[in-house]
Order: structure tokens, then C-alpha cells, then sequence
């Protein structure tokens, strides 16, 4: 298995891009993507992968040290973050900062599995072998959700709450760039794009995206601060 | 009467039963309209509260861990034994697993065969809306039978398909919801190929029959409207389309019975029945109270008037108290006694002499016939007596009709004061005419009472200071002596009566030669001595005098014959014309008449006395077909004109005969004669005849004109005959004017002439020349014994 390495990559790409930019911009290209929904508004939590067409091309992949163990926190009975791109075969560990159980789960094809209820950090991270998005719950709070996004690609970003997204260290070439986003509407490849990518040079792109209605549950009302 | 008020009552009952039976089915209606339309509400809010808790339920079974994993599992069969089982736990009917992408990934379900397969299409939508906003419910048809679908997702947790579970509408949901509005629920289901379907309904199987064959003519998106009106009859009807799309519909139909809401006031009606016969009773219960109290007395008075009505005056009314009926009955009581009083009164008037107060010919005729009967029985006598008095008209001509009437009341008191038994009767017959009735007394006996009263009668009375001298002829017939019957036995009386008058005795018994010496050979003397009168000049004609009252002044006179008889002195025309009239020696007395006044006035014309004369004439010479040509005649020999005479005719000439008497007067006026109708008044001659006479004037008898001053119904007739002269431009002549009370009266109601004693009396021509040149003022000397022709 490959996953220490693939667990070097950058945990959180959009605060790296700023301080990453000046520094590698000599020796990589980048991609600046903006994504909106329907109504023009900047769309956080979209997943912008882009795929070099040639296998040659993955000489520019990040570095990644194994150090940094990937995670999705449950605090305050929320998965954090929201969404998380990994790329396949990464793994990444669900530690329970509650003081009480949770029961994470996926039914999702790309990979379904089941943490039952435990506190702390559980026994062994959770390695995404499969490209695809992989939903995750939590048998005991309803409305607690979270996505784990697994490319097939070590170039992807989360846009920010501005809507954008920089990858970086793209190796010159050609790339089709998709999007992809929780309540995406329709298929995601329908949205790729395909663009070339030089070392010296930064390429904008945006998209603007069709969302289904937020599905979310609400959360369950706390005891004693009904009303507040 | 009591059945009428008992009709009126049972009539406003019925009506009162009506209006408040129709207020009731109005009110009913309107209150079942708003109990349906309250149900509706309450059906409807009822479906979705169902739908609410089904998609609880439905919610909770999808986030059941289990269930989640085994639709995540993949596996067909699992998922639908999953689906079986979680659905059966909420007693779903049919349960359907539709994935993300809208395919239906399993179906399950109590009937194998079920499938809504059918309703694919409009499951779908259901599951958009419930992408859209969680979940959906909604009526569906599956297979045909109508389901309450709800959609919810699978979430895992983010949705991984949908859950489609549908809910039968079945007979037991129609009856949880019927208990809960009060309604009567049915479901329809409406199919494009199959029609209608009634799925479920609490109503019986007649009713259902009912709404059947009515929502097969209504199409399934024209129901609303339709079955409001169709399904009338017995319910009240409001139909909900539950879901509707081309193929399908589903209708809820909300019923309410009339006849179970009206049933609610069949106390109420109950009620008012029995209020309605209660007072029907207490009415007639009252009425007949009612009758006791009111019919009963009222029954009893309307028999005390019928027996008023039959002469019964001598029983009052029935006792009565002090309502209103007592007083009615006191009423009646007054009327009685009243009606009794006058009845008295009339009958006084009707049998005796108002003037002396004896009895009248009427009644001195009852006690006749009634001392006959008893005389016939006890084989008794009965004499009658008929007394005139002598010269009387004289007094009554000389001394005025009141003079006269106060002697005729002193002679009937003498009369009445002379007669010793009380069962003798002494009755005034007319005129100076007085009869004396003696019961039990023969002839000879009768004579000595005769000549007893005869002796009161002859004492001198003395009367408004004049001393006067009565005597009377007295004639007297016994039964059965002289006659056996009682008007025989008075005309026996009236013989002897006049045989003594003639003969100038005191009393003259009946004899049989008496009424032979009447009837021939007096009238045949009378005839005899007026022709003679003739030839002797024996007739003297008098000239009574006529003022002229508009004009003043007297140029008109009356001629009036008298007979200065050789033997009786001057006879007045009553004296012998009525015997002249029954035989021919009228007609000379009446050219004698014409010739001297036609003569007299020629002379006085001569004289520069430009006098105009009335001359009466004979109804006898009015209808002589001689009398134009010899009165052309007589004009001629005397020189006289036509105009200067106008000829009284009496109202009986007229009725005699009218035709002919109307062609000759109309000659007469031709001539240039005048006309006058003499006597108006005192016959009945008709309005209408007089109007085709062509009279110029006419005279007022004297017996209105006498009393004019006195009596309000002459002063009326008085009046009415001057109006009606004058409508009819005919000039008025008043007769038997005797004072200057009267004469002014006259004046003022516009009479045109006046006549009377008090204007002059009958005067010889010479006489009269004198009164006529002496001034006016000095007129009116004391009236001497003259009478007129038409007195």
C-alpha cells in the first residue's frame, strides 16, 4: 500500500496557496479556480481535481512528508471539515473530541465501512482506496455529515469561503479540471474542463455550478436550551 | 261560530306547524351545508395530519440503522424483505424503493402482485417534491383502489433513494373519519379506461347505489359543482378532488343526511303537535264555555224579539246580569215597553177620532158587528143611531174650521155625557156626522135615548163668544128589526137619518119607504128644480176674489155658483152639484155658468175692469164632445175673449181619463183658454200626466194651505208644490188663505197667487165691484155664510 506517502499530501490546499505561491511559482504552474453556484454567489466546499492527460506529467506531484496524519474531528457533534479531498489511497483518521460516543459510518460504494461507537481516536485510520465520494454519518446524530472526497489525482483543491481554489505545483501540460460539490446537480464529469498548464504561468478558470436543495438534517434541539 | 274559530285556529296552527317545519328544513340546511363544509375542513386538516404521521413514521423507519444498511446493501431481495418488514411495522400497503436517480429499485408489499407501477409517473413526482423538500405525501391510485402515498428519504446520510410507502383508504380509515366530522365519507377512484370506482364510503349499499349511478355522468374534473347538485335528494353533498391527473382522479365525496339532521327536530315537531291539540282542545273547551255564557242568553233574547216580533208585549226579556248582555237585555226591555206604548198609541189613533176623541167609523163598526154577534146569540135588539147636525158647515163656513172643531168636540162630549150605560157607544164617523151604538135596545127604546140626547144637543153652547144653536136629525135602524146584518143595518140608519133631515123632524125610525123616497123620487125632484132653476134664474154666480202676490194686486177672481133656492134659501154647490152631476142637469148648470161669466166679465171689461176669471168645470162637461163648439159660441154672443178665462180642472178628472182629457185641454189652451189643475195635492194624479197637460198654474188644495202656518209637513208640501210649479213653469195658486200669517208665509215661499177668506170671500158681482174699487187696506169684512164651489 502506498499510503504513507499519499499521506504527505497538503491537508488543508487553500492555506497553503498563499504562502506556496511565491516560492514555487518559478518551477510549477498553477491553477485559479473560482467556483459559483447558480445565482453568481462564491461556492465554499467545492473539490476542484484536475487530471494531467499524460502519465509523465506527475513529475511536478507534491511532496508530501508522512508526518501529518489526515482527520476528520467530530466536535460538537459535527464531522470537521465538511468536505475533505484526499486522493485515493489516503487514510485518514476520525478522533471523537466529544465527551460522547458517535457511530460513523459510510454506505458509499467508493467505501463503506463502520465505526461503531467509540470515544477518543479509534483504533486505525480509515484508508479511501477507491476513487469517488464517500458520505459519512454517524448512526447516533442524524444530521452530522461529512464528505470525503477521493480523487483519482494528487491535483485538487477545496474552494474557500471566497469560492476559490489554487492548485499548485501543476507539472506543465494538458489537465482536464473537474468540479465537484456536495449537492452538485448532475454528473460531475460534466463539468470538467480541459487546460493547459505551463510552469511559469497561472491559469484562471471558473465555474458556475448547479446545486440540488441542501439535504441536511437539522440538528436535534439540546436538552435545556430549547429555544436558544 | 265555534267551529268557525275552531277552523281559524286549526288553520293558523297548521300554518305556524308549517312555517316553523320549513324554518326548521331551511335552517337545517343551511346548518347542514356549514356542518359539511366545517367537516370538510376537519377531513381535510385530518388527511394531512394523516399524512404528517405517516411521514413520522415513515422518517423513523427509513433511519432505522438496520433498514439503512440493508438498502445500502444493494441486494434486491434484501432490500425488499427490508422494505416488507419496516413497512408492515407502520401497516403500509405497498412499499417501493426508488434510487437517487429516480428508478424504482424494489417493490414490496402484503399482495405480491401489488405494484404501483401503475402510478409510476405519479409516484415520481412525489419523489421530486420530496427532493425538493424532504418529503411528500399525497393521494394516489394503485391498481385502482385509492392510497395515501408518502415519500421519505433514505438518508445515509445524505439520501442513498427514496422510500415510497403507500396507505390503503379503506372502509376503516372512511369510518375513523365519518365518527370525526359527522359526515358520511366516500372515496372514489376514477380510472380513464375503468370509470369510477367506489373504494370505500360508510354509506349503506342503497346509497352507494345511489352515488354510483351519479358519478357515472360526472367527469372527474367537473365533480365539485356537479355532485353538489346531483346528488341532492336526501343529502347535502360535498365532493374534494384529492388528486387528479389524466388517467387518474381520486374523490373524497362528504355526505350529510337530511333526513338524520331534520330528525334532531322530530321532538320539536313532536312538540308543536302536541301544543296545537292541546289548544285545538282548550279552544273548544272555551268556545263551549263561551256558548254557555254568550249563545245561550243570546239565544234566549233573539226569542224574546220573536215573540215582540209576533205582538208579545207582554212578557219582558229574560233576566240577565250586568255584562253586556244584561244591558242588551235591558235594552230590549226599553224597546218592548216602548213598542208597546206606541202600539197603544196607534191603535187609539187607528180607532178613534182624533179631534173629540170618540171612537172612529172603524171601530163603531167592530163593536156593530161584535153587539150583532152577541145579539144573534142572547136573541137581543140592537139599534143604531146616525146623527147630522144641522146648518153645521154654516157655522164651519161663517165662524172658521176652528170654531168649528170646538163644537164638534162639544157635541161629542154632550153626546158621550148623555148616554147612560157604558156599553153604548158613541163614535164620530166623519164630518159632522156622529153615530150612537145601543146594545140591547130596540127601536122604541132607541127613540126615547134620541130624543134624550137630542135635548143635551140642543142646550146653547157658547164658543170663543159666539152663542150657537146645534140640533140635530137624528135617524135611527134596530136589528134585527130593520136589518140583520150590520152594513145594511148602517145604511138602514143613514136612510132615515136623511129622510129625517129632509123632512125636518127631530127623529125619524127607519121605514121602508125611506131609502125609495132617497134614491127616486128626490133625485127626480132635484132634476126637475135644477132645470127649472135655469129657466127661473134661480142661479146666482159669486165672484171670490185672488191676489196677486208677486205683483200685488187683484185683477182675477173666481166664479163660484149659488142657488138661491125658493124654498131652502141659497144653496152652496155642495148641495146640489154632486145631484146635478148624477143626472144631465149638470151640463145646463154649467153653460148657465159659463154663459154669466163670460158675460160679467165682458161687462166689467166694457166697464174698464179688466178682470180675468176662473170658472170650474165638470169632468162630466170636460169629456161633452159639444162643449168647444158651444164655448166658441158663447165667446161670440158675449163678445168676450178667450184669454180672459182660465177653466179649473180637478185632479180626478185627469185620472178618469187622461188621454182624452189632455186632447180636449189642449184644444182649450189652443182657444187661448188658460188651464188650471184644481185641488193639487188631494188626489194621486201623477208627475208625469201633469207634465203633458198643458196647465198654466195650479191650485194648492186648501186642507195643505189651511194648517201651512201650524203644521211642518203642509209647510213642506206647500213648499215642494211651489218649487215643483215653478221647475215646471206653471204659476201657484194657494187656496183656503185665512189669515195674514198664512198670506205672508205664502209670499215668502213664492206663491204666485193666494185665495182664501182672508183675502176676500165669495161676493155677488156687485159686491165685488165695490170690493174691488175700494183701497186695499180696507178690505177683509167679516166673512158672511158664502162658500166656494170647492169647498
Amino acid at each position: 500500500m502506498q499510503a504513507p506517502t499519499s499521506a504527505s499530501t497538503l491537508r488543508l490546499p487553500a492555506l497553503m496557496s498563499a504562502c506556496l505561491l511565491a516560492a514555487f511559482t518559478a518551477s510549477a504552474g498553477e491553477l485559479r479556480a473560482l467556483v459559483r453556484d447558480a445565482d453568481g454567489k462564491p461556492l465554499a466546499d467545492a473539490v476542484i481535481v484536475a487530471v494531467a492527460d499524460a502519465p509523465g506529467q506527475r513529475a511536478g506531484r507534491p511532496a508530501a512528508p508522512g508526518t501529518d496524519t489526515i482527520i476528520i474531528d467530530q466536535v460538537n457533534k459535527e464531522f470537521i471539515p465538511y468536505v475533505l479531498p484526499v486522493e485515493v489511497g489516503t487514510s485518514v483518521s476520525f478522533p471523537n473530541r466529544d465527551n460522547i460516543r458517535h457511530h460513523v459510518y459510510s454506505f458509499s460504494d467508493a467505501k463503506r465501512f463502520e465505526l461503531p461507537l467509540y470515544i477518543g481516536d479509534p483504533a486505525a485510520p480509515v484508508l479511501f482506496d477507491k476513487p469517488g465520494t464517500v458520505i459519512l454519518g454517524c448512526n447516533i446524530h442524524d444530521w452530522m455529515i461529512a464528505y470525503v472526497y477521493v480523487a483519482n489525482s494528487p491535483y485538487y483543491a477545496k474552494t474557500d469561503a471566497s469560492g476559490t481554489a489554487t492548485l499548485t505545483r501543476l507539472p506543465s501540460g494538458h489537465y482536464r479540471v473537474r468540479v465537484w460539490h456536495p449537492r452538485l446537480a448532475g454528473g460531475e464529469d460534466e463539468t470538467t474542463e480541459s487546460l493547459d498548464v505551463t510552469d511559469e504561468g497561472v491559469v484562471e478558470a471558473s465555474w458556475q455550478i448547479s446545486l440540488t436543495p441542501d439535504f441536511r438534517i437539522p440538528r436535534a434541539p439540546v436538552p435545556g436550551q430549547a429555544g436558544y | 261560530m265555534i267551529v268557525f274559530v275552531a277552523l281559524l285556529l286549526v288553520a293558523s296552527q297548521v300554518l305556524v306547524f308549517l312555517a316553523i317545519d320549513r324554518a326548521v328544513s331551511s335552517n337545517t340546511l343551511v346548518s347542514v351545508r356549514e356542518e359539511i363544509a366545517v367537516g370538510e375542513r376537519i377531513f381535510h386538516r385530518l388527511l394531512r395530519e394523516r399524512s404528517e404521521q405517516l411521514i413520522t413514521a415513515a422518517r423513523l423507519l427509513t433511519s432505522d440503522f438496520a433498514f439503512r444498511q440493508a438498502i445500502a446493501s444493494g441486494d434486491q431481495g434484501t432490500i425488499a424483505s427490508a422494505l416488507n418488514n419496516h413497512g408492515s411495522r407502520i401497516g403500509a400497503e405497498k412499499m417501493v424503493l426508488v434510487g437517487p436517480d429516480g428508478r424504482i429499485m424494489a417493490t414490496a408489499g402484503p399482495t405480491p402482485s401489488a405494484s404501483v407501477s401503475t402510478s409510476a409517473t405519479s409516484v415520481a413526482e412525489l419523489v421530486a417534491e420530496a427532493a425538493r423538500s424532504g418529503s411528500a405525501s399525497g393521494i394516489k391510485l394503485s391498481d385502482g383502489e385509492p392510497c395515501q402515498v408518502v415519500v421519505v428519504p433514505v438518508l445515509a446520510p445524505a439520501p442513498i433513494g427514496w422510500v415510497v410507502l403507500g396507505f390503503s383508504i379503506d372502509a376503516r380509515l372512511a369510518e375513523e373519519l365519518s365518527a370525526l366530522t359527522s359526515l358520511d365519507i366516500s372515496f372514489a377512484g376514477w380510472q380513464r379506461d375503468r370509470g369510477w370506482a367506489l373504494a370505500a364510503s360508510t354509506l349503506d349499499s342503497d346509497r352507494r347505489d345511489q352515488l354510483r349511478r351519479t358519478l357515472a355522468g360526472v367527469a372527474p374534473d367537473d365533480t365539485t359543482g356537479k355532485l353538489a347538485t346531483t346528488v341532492a335528494g336526501d343529502h347535502v353533498t360535498s365532493a374534494s378532488v384529492l388528486s387528479i391527473d389524466d388517467d387518474h382522479a381520486v374523490l373524497a365525496i362528504l355526505q350529510r343526511s337530511m333526513t338524520e339532521a331534520l330528525a334532531r327536530f322530530g321532538s320539536l315537531r313532536e312538540i308543536l303537535l302536541w301544543l296545537g291539540a292541546i289548544s285545538l282542545g282548550a279552544t273548544i273547551v272555551g268556545s263551549l264555555l263561551i256558548a254557555r255564557s254568550i249563545s245561550r242568553p243570546v239565544n234566549r233574547l233573539v226569542a224574546f224579539a220573536q215573540r215582540l216580533e209576533g205582538g208579545d208585549y207582554e212578557h219582558g226579556p229574560p233576566p240577565g246580569g250586568n255584562d253586556e248582555l244584561g244591558q242588551l237585555a235591558t235594552a230590549f226591555n226599553s224597546m218592548r215597553l216602548a213598542i208597546s206604548a206606541r202600539e197603544q198609541q196607534i191603535k187609539a189613533m187607528a180607532y178613534h177620532d182624533s179631534l173629540t176623541g170618540l171612537p172612529n167609523r172603524v171601530l163603531f163598526n167592530d163593536r156593530l158587528r161584535q153587539s150583532i154577534g152577541v145579539a144573534q146569540r142572547l136573541d137581543h135588539p140592537v139599534s143604531v143611531m146616525l146623527i147630522d147636525l144641522n146648518r153645521f158647515k154654516e157655522v164651519n163656513d161663517t165662524l172658521g174650521h176652528y170654531v168649528g172643531d170646538l163644537l164638534l168636540q162639544e157635541v161629542a162630549a154632550r153626546l158621550r155625557g148623555a148616554l147612560a150605560r157604558a156599553s153604548d157607544t158613541a163614535a164620530r164617523l166623519g164630518g159632522d156626522e156622529f153615530a150612537v151604538l145601543l146594545p140591547a135596545v130596540g127601536a122604541a127604546k132607541a127613540q126615547e135615548v134620541a130624543q134624550r140626547l137630542r135635548q143635551a144637543l140642543m142646550q146653547p153652547v157658547e164658543i170663543e163668544g159666539h152663542l150657537l144653536d146645534v140640533d140635530g136629525s137624528f135617524g135611527v135602524a134596530s136589528f134585527p128589526e130593520h136589518a140583520d146584518e150590520p152594513n145594511l143595518l148602517m145604511s138602514r140608519a143613514d136612510a132615515a137619518m136623511y129622510v129625517c133631515k129632509r123632512r125636518r123632524l127631530s127623529c125619524v125610525v127607519f121605514e121602508d119607504g125611506h131609502e125609495a123616497e132617497l134614491d127616486g123620487s128626490e133625485t127626480l125632484a132635484l132634476s126637475t128644480e135644477l132645470r127649472q132653476a135655469v129657466e127661473r134664474s134661480e142661479f146666482r154666480l159669486y165672484y171670490q176674489p185672488r191676489v196677486d202676490l208677486s205683483r200685488g194686486g187683484t185683477m182675477h177672481a173666481e166664479a163660484l155658483i149659488r142657488w138661491q133656492h125658493p124654498q131652502r134659501g141659497l144653496l152652496l154647490p155642495s148641495e146640489f152639484i154632486p145631484f146635478a152631476e148624477r143626472t144631465d142637469g149638470i151640463h145646463a148648470v154649467t153653460l148657465w155658468v159659463i154663459a154669466e161669466a163670460f158675460a160679467q166679465v165682458a161687462r166689467w171689461r166694457r166697464q174698464g175692469l179688466p178682470m180675468s176669471l176662473s170658472i170650474n168645470m165638470s169632468v162630466r162637461d170636460l169629456l161633452s164632445e159639444e162643449l168647444v163648439p158651444e164655448l166658441l159660441q158663447l165667446l161670440q154672443t158675449h163678445d168676450a175673449a178667450a184669454h180672459w178665462f182660465v177653466f179649473e180642472i180637478t185632479e180626478s178628472a185627469i185620472m178618469d181619463d187622461p188621454e182624452r182629457t189632455r186632447k180636449i185641454a189642449s184644444q182649450l189652451k189652443n182657444l187661448g183658454f188658460g188651464l188650471s189643475l184644481d185641488d193639487f195635492g188631494s188626489g194621486c194624479s201623477s208627475l208625469a200626466q201633469i207634465k203633458r197637460l198643458p196647465v198654466s198654474e195650479i191650485k194648492i188644495d186648501q186642507s195643505f194651505v189651511a194648517k201651512v202656518t201650524t203644521e211642518r209637513d203642509d209647510l213642506a208640501i206647500v213648499r215642494s208644490v211651489i218649487d215643483l210649479a215653478h221647475n215646471m213653469n206653471l204659476e201657484v195658486v194657494a187656496e183656503g188663505v185665512e189669515s195674514q200669517q198664512a198670506l205672508d208665509l205664502l209670499q215668502r215661499l213664492c206663491c204666485d197667487h193666494a185665495q182664501g177668506y182672508h183675502v176676500g170671500i165669495p161676493m155677488p158681482a156687485e159686491e165685488f165691484e165695490q170690493w174691488i174699487r175700494r183701497p186695499r187696506t180696507a178690505r177683509g169684512e167679516v166673512a158672511m155664510a158664502h162658500k166656494g164651489f170647492d169647498a
